[in-house]
């Protein structure tokens, strides 16, 4: 099935044609995203997972392979979904630069996704970085071009390393492959895989949002249309996750599935998650600019996903995956949100908004709604998540303790910033002119209701979470997969 | 069963879809309601029902399962708390006519989750309900107002917290017992207490962190007294009456019996140190809720104390691990409910008619509302635990108790504030009812017929349970007996108390208090006739305020009523500032955050933080 | 010989890192950005360096035989991805300091500090 390149090859080609498009571009990008979404789905549906593609005839392990699996074709699916749900909030004309780099950032997510080689991945990654700077300096006023160009100097910095990293990995292991690393990961000494590791985290905790390693997050998201948050969001965020997963879970770890670091770096990793999501939460405590709201939720919630996968159980690594699906649908709702309420208000101050959810109560409901997910409410997504990762940690040592304290205290926090937010949309406020139209209103409801539904039904979605559990747990049938066929 | 669940939450998505329309919003809820109570009355007695739904979400190896099951201590509550709220939602269907915000949607969730949280079997739906009382009543109380946004947010941060700690004390009981069933991890609890001791305590005090903020026990008492002054009047009586007592119906389906079943060593031979910090913690609330309540101005705040003080009783009756005493927490935990529902009923039409929630700004309105008048009088008279009201009973079961058991200390405690309650509560009546009436209330009504009518039922009610006290103590003992205790069914008129042949016939009182009743009325009726004068005569002795240039209003005796009792307890209250405490915490979170702003505003320090990260994570697989 | 290529490429590593850490002016940063690529490129091709080895091209039938002798063409073929990419990353970010330039008439990266106030 060579044919899987065509979901990361028709993007590019678009993105050279919308150069010529003009006002056509955005046909194009539906006609595009589409396309992936159904690729995809039809992939899903094939019954024909999991499959491995040497591009080229080259065979793994000396060329690159892309090995669809269940955990791919999740992500995948997410990712194209996300790019789709994000253009539908591209209201205005666009010049083609927006559309050409959102082309690139399109395929170079789904083939972060695809891709089972870490040079390739590493190429990826760059080609997204491209694209996101891109699309933040899009508005080209101050702000943007601020943001975006410290965004490229950091990332480009961080990339410098993990092609260190994987510079070292060749030295050591004399392969590139996912499946060929995790076959001889055994064979290295704790000191060289330590640095490799420290070195190729570095980059991707960039992409996760960390501290120390998230000075770029709340400039980005302040500086950018809101499309391009959900873009950011939707699109990079959740191919970074499905990265850690992947190059942490599965090519690196020693035992089955599990991470294992040396003792103390994955403390440390412990220590920097619970730490991002403490300066999260407080950072966002009195703050007036909904879209740093979002940033610094965004950021807590990527430490409370990274928090769960250092546990390094599987129970943890299933909250995990609540979170992540929680979190991708709450900020949807949330983006959208702002992006209608902000037009009608003005500005992205919150206290501005006063009153409208009282005229758009859809709207505000589904903010709610969402609030109560990120926050690990009951009925809602979220708290699934919350209660295996929290039920994991408290027995897990004293580290872990600390770290789920801070991380219930810091739920607290997002508790009172958030239904704050919430009460303003719901209190008496002034009239405006400016209105929304009831068909936007109708995707964040859906959105919103998705999200009661896997809160009050969690079976639903834990049928899909024990096949990727089950796939993250037998790291061998991966690589047989990919270094026996073809 | 399942109707009982499925109704509330159809009747809040109704009331959410016609929630401008408020001429079918409040008539639904009333319906709804009637509905709740009726089935609730069916289930009596039928103690095996049970509803499991079974998921496929597994914690710690095991399938999550939730279970609601008709236990008979949780049905008693839920039936209870279900007849209060019947006759809160009629008032409400007057008190609603000039408001703009609707609280009843919100209102409807937080009747679904009351249901819950009694009738869950199993922690984990415990903690589900609990927690959606907890946010739900975040918008309850602001109901799109900013002026209750501070308190509110004092409010929710307290409940979070309560339920962060109940969710790692479930998580610690889980794993120490195996089981997320109530009744399957109280047994366990005491089978694994002697060989992890340390924690077992520790599950049972984060529980309890959880249970006495959600019960306003010391030192978590300040939040009723912010949160009833500014949320809608109907919802704050629903709120003070039935909502406090989440945190005590655990305490009593859970604690206690673990607690009993516990062998722990006696202190000075009356009581296990456990039984001594509940007790200690109840009477200081008793007592510092007595206390501060007399110092208030506004009317609602002060009741608010009254209740933290009430549900000091009732720990000290927990504490006493007496079959009496926890026959008459419970008792008190109704009566309360009762009590507590007629006072605020009352204030809400005061505040319905004049606005004002100052007492030193209202008084003699027992002119203009005889009824209102009267129903408070009954009520702070049942309040002070006087008999015939149905005060009497529950407090007396409690001080016998406490007596039996030898805890005196407890038993001075809960009788000084028991009797310092009658200082807030004349107050209350004399600054709000008697003395002067002023200018600008001169033509106030009373409250419309709807309003009337759940008052004149709570005054009923008190009376009977006054007098009847089988009509509670019947169904708590038959409940007591279902789930195990060795209780004789009650009688209806008497009550048993602790010490040795102490029963009360409370027919019999209440036959002496007629009679001294009508023995007065007839020296009233063949006394002197009484003359009207105007009201000014009575306190300007015929002199005429206007000539010296002052305003008669200005000589209304209410304002700094108890100004020398409160100089003498100023110093102690100085010291012990709760509110400071928990507010100073607050304001230490705003400047971090400011901080955690800036450190992310400049944007450039970018490339240096992550040479410093790469660097710590070096250092720390390496060295550390 | 291998260590000389990896010390100097480490070396440029860090002079780079040091550039992009202290200077202010945006084109100063790019620069010690592309002295960065250069060293890990370098370190790449290092990794991949054989003691004496040949050239790793098939010249002739026989060169089959001098297989182990060759210089690991891997890393170099990475190393070209590797220079293209950072050709790409410095035209886009040159672009973009220009826009920069316009916008807040200075090089200097702390400019954009003061942008407080502009936005809520």
């Amino acid at each position: 099935m060579n044919s899987i390149v065509f979901l990361i090859v028709i993007p590019l080609i678009a993105a050279f044609l919308s150069l010529f498009l003009g006002k056509n571009d955005k046909i194009l990008a539906y006609i595009v995203t589409l396309f992936n979404i159904i690729f995809s789905i039809l992939i899903l549906f094939s019954g024909k997972i999991p499959f491995n593609v040497a591009i080229g005839g080259w065979r793994a392990p000396y060329g690159i392979n892309y090995a669809v699996t269940d955990l791919t074709i999740f992500f995948l699916v997410l990712v194209n979904v996300a790019a789709l749900l994000a253009l539908t909030s591209v209201r205005e004309i666009m010049e083609y630069q927006f559309y050409s780099f959102y082309f690139v950032l399109l395929s170079s997510t789904n083939g972060i996704v695809l891709t089972g080689d870490l040079f390739n991945f590493f190429l990826f990654i760059e080609l997204s970085t491209f694209a996101v700077a891109g699309l933040i300096s899009y508005k080209r006023d101050r702000l943007s071009t601020g943001a975006a160009l410290k965004y490229l100097i950091l990332s480009s910095t961080a990339s410098i390393f993990s092609l260190a990293a994987i510079g070292l990995i060749y030295k050591t292991l004399g392969t590139l492959n996912f499946a060929d690393i995790a076959n001889k990961v055994n064979n290295l000494n704790e000191a060289s895989l330590s640095l490799i590791l420290i070195l190729y985290i570095s980059s991707l905790l960039v992409e996760l949002k960390i501290f120390p390693f998230n000075m770029w997050v709340v400039k980005a998201y302040e500086a950018s249309k809101t499309s391009v948050n959900l873009f950011i969001h939707g699109m990079l965020g959740t191919a970074g996750i499905y990265g850690v997963l992947r190059i942490l879970l599965m090519v690196f770890s020693k035992e089955t599935g599990k991470l294992t670091l040396s003792g103390n770096l994955s403390s440390i990793l412990m220590l920097f998650a619970f730490v991002t999501v403490i300066i999260g939460e407080i950072g966002a405590l009195t703050e007036k600019n909904m879209k740093k709201i979002l940033a610094f939720s965004s950021m807590a919630q990527l430490g409370i996903v990274l928090f769960g996968i250092s546990l390094g159980s599987f129970d943890a690594l299933k909250g995990v995956l609540y979170i992540v699906i929680s979190n991708y649908l709450a900020k949807f709702v949330m983006f959208l949100t702002v992006n209608e309420f902000s037009k009608v208000s003005g500005s992205t101050n919150y206290l501005d908004m006063k009153g409208l959810g009282r005229r758009y109560p859809v709207l505000a409901i589904s903010f709610t709604i969402s609030a109560l997910s990120l926050m690990g409410i009951p009925f809602f997504a979220g708290f699934w998540g919350k209660i295996s990762i929290i039920g994991n940690a408290v027995f897990s040592g004293k580290l872990e303790l600390i770290g789920a304290v801070l991380i219930l205290i810091a739920s607290v926090i997002e508790g009172v910033y958030y239904l704050r937010i919430s009460h303003t949309f719901f209190s008496q406020g002034h009239e405006r002119e400016g209105r929304i139209s009831r068909v936007y209103c109708l995707l964040p409801m859906i959105l919103a209701l998705v999200i009661l539904f896997i809160g009050i039904n969690p079976d639903s979605f834990e049928n899909i979470i024990s096949i990727l559990l089950d796939e993250i747990k037998s790291p061998e049938k991966y690589i047989k997969l990919i270094l026996s066929l073809k | 069963m399942v109707e009982i669940f499925i109704i509330p939450l159809v009747t809040a998505f109704l009331l959410a879809i016609f929630i401008r329309n408020k001429k079918v919003v409040w008539p639904l809820f009333l319906i709804s309601n009637l509905y709740i109570l009726l089935k609730l009355w069916t289930l009596f007695g039928k103690w095996e029902i049970e509803k499991t739904i079974y998921t496929n979400y597994e914690l710690f190896g095991a399938k999550l399962s939730f279970t609601l099951s008709n236990n008979p201590l949780g049905w008693y509550f839920a039936f209870f708390s279900a007849v209060i709220t019947l006759v809160i939602s009629v008032f409400s269907l007057g008190f609603n006519q000039k408001t703009k915000e609707n609280v009843a949607p919100i209102w409807m969730l937080i009747i679904f989750s009351n249901l819950g949280i009694f009738f869950a079997a199993d922690w984990i739906t415990f903690f589900m309900m609990w927690e959606l009382m907890g946010w739900t009543s975040f918008f309850a109380i602001t109901n799109g107002r900013d002026k209750a946004l501070n308190e509110a947010k004092y409010y929710l941060v307290l409940s979070l917290l309560g339920a962060s700690s109940m969710l790692i004390g479930i998580i610690l009981l889980g794993a120490l017992t195996g089981s997320f069933e109530i009744f399957a991890s109280a047994y366990g609890l005491v089978q694994v207490f002697y060989s992890e001791k340390a924690l077992s305590i520790a599950a049972i005090m984060l529980l309890l962190f959880a249970f006495f903020i959600k019960s306003a026990i010391f030192p978590f008492y300040m939040w009723p007294s912010k949160v009833y002054a500014v949320g809608p009047e109907d919802y704050i009586t629903f709120m003070s009456s039935v909502m406090i007592k989440y945190g005590i119906y655990p305490i009593a389906m859970f604690i206690v019996p673990v607690v009993g079943s516990l062998d722990l060593p006696k202190i000075l031979n009356t009581a296990n140190w456990i039984q001594y910090f509940v007790g200690y913690l109840g009477a200081i609330s008793a007592v510092l809720g007595t206390i501060l309540a007399i110092f208030q101005t506004d009317m609602k705040k002060l009741f608010a104390y009254s209740s933290v003080a009430n549900m000091g009783y009732i720990l000290l009756g927990f504490a006493s691990m007496n079959i009496v005493g926890f026959e008459g927490a419970l008792f008190h935990a109704v009566n309360h409910m009762v009590l507590k529902a007629a006072i605020f009923l009352t204030l809400a039409a005061v505040i319905f008619r004049t606005g004002e929630s100052e007492m030193h700004k209202l008084g003699g309105l027992v002119y203009r509302m005889p009824i209102t008048f009267l129903t408070f009088l009954l009520g702070i008279i049942a309040a002070a635990g006087i008999p015939p009201l149905n005060g009497f009973g529950s407090k007396w079961m409690i001080i016998q108790a406490l007596m039996s058991q030898k805890m005196i200390i407890f038993a001075i405690a809960m009788i000084f504030a028991s009797t310092g309650a009658f200082m807030y509560l004349f107050r209350a009546l004399a600054s709000i009812f008697l003395g002067q009436l002023p200018d600008r209330f001169k033509d106030i009504k009373e409250v419309p017929l709807t309003m009337l009518i759940p008052m004149i039922i709570m005054m009923i009610g008190m009376l009977l349970i006054g007098v009847v006290p089988g009509v509670v103590m019947k169904p708590l003992t038959t409940a007591l007996r279902a789930v195990g205790y060795n209780v004789n069914i009650a009688s209806w008129t008497s009550l048993e108390g602790a010490l040795k042949n102490s029963t009360i016939d409370l027919t019999l009182v209440f036959l002496i208090f007629l009679g001294g009743f009508v023995i007065s009325a007839i020296m009233y009726i063949l006394g002197n006739k009484s003359e009207t004068v105007p009201q000014e005569d009575n306190y300007t002795g015929g002199e005429y305020p206007e000539e010296w240039g002052v305003n008669a209003d200005r000589f209304n005796y209410s304002y700094s009523f108890y100004q020398p009792f409160k100089e003498m307890f100023e110093p102690l209250l100085e010291k012990i500032s709760i509110d400071e405490f928990f507010a100073s915490i607050g304001r230490n979170f705003e400047y971090m955050s400011a901080t955690v702003q800036g450190l992310f505003r400049r944007g450039e320090g970018a490339v240096l933080l992550f040479s410093i990260g790469v660097l710590l994570l070096i250092l720390g697989g390496w060295i550390i | 010989m291998a260590q000389l290529f990896i010390l100097s490429s480490i070396s440029l590593l860090f002079i780079g890192l040091f550039g992009v850490l202290t200077r202010k002016n945006i084109v100063k940063i790019l620069i010690a950005l592309n002295i960065m690529e250069t060293g890990i490129n370098l370190l790449l091709v290092a990794f991949g360096y054989v003691e004496n080895g040949i050239v790793p091209i098939l010249t002739s039938n026989e060169s089959i035989m001098n297989l182990t002798k060759m210089v690991d063409p891997v890393p170099q073929a990475l190393v070209l991805t590797s220079i293209v990419i950072g050709l790409g990353t410095t035209a886009f970010s040159l672009a973009l300091a220009i826009r920069y330039r316009y916008n807040h008439n200075s090089l200097s990266i702390r400019a954009s500090e003061e942008e407080e106030g502009v936005n809520i």
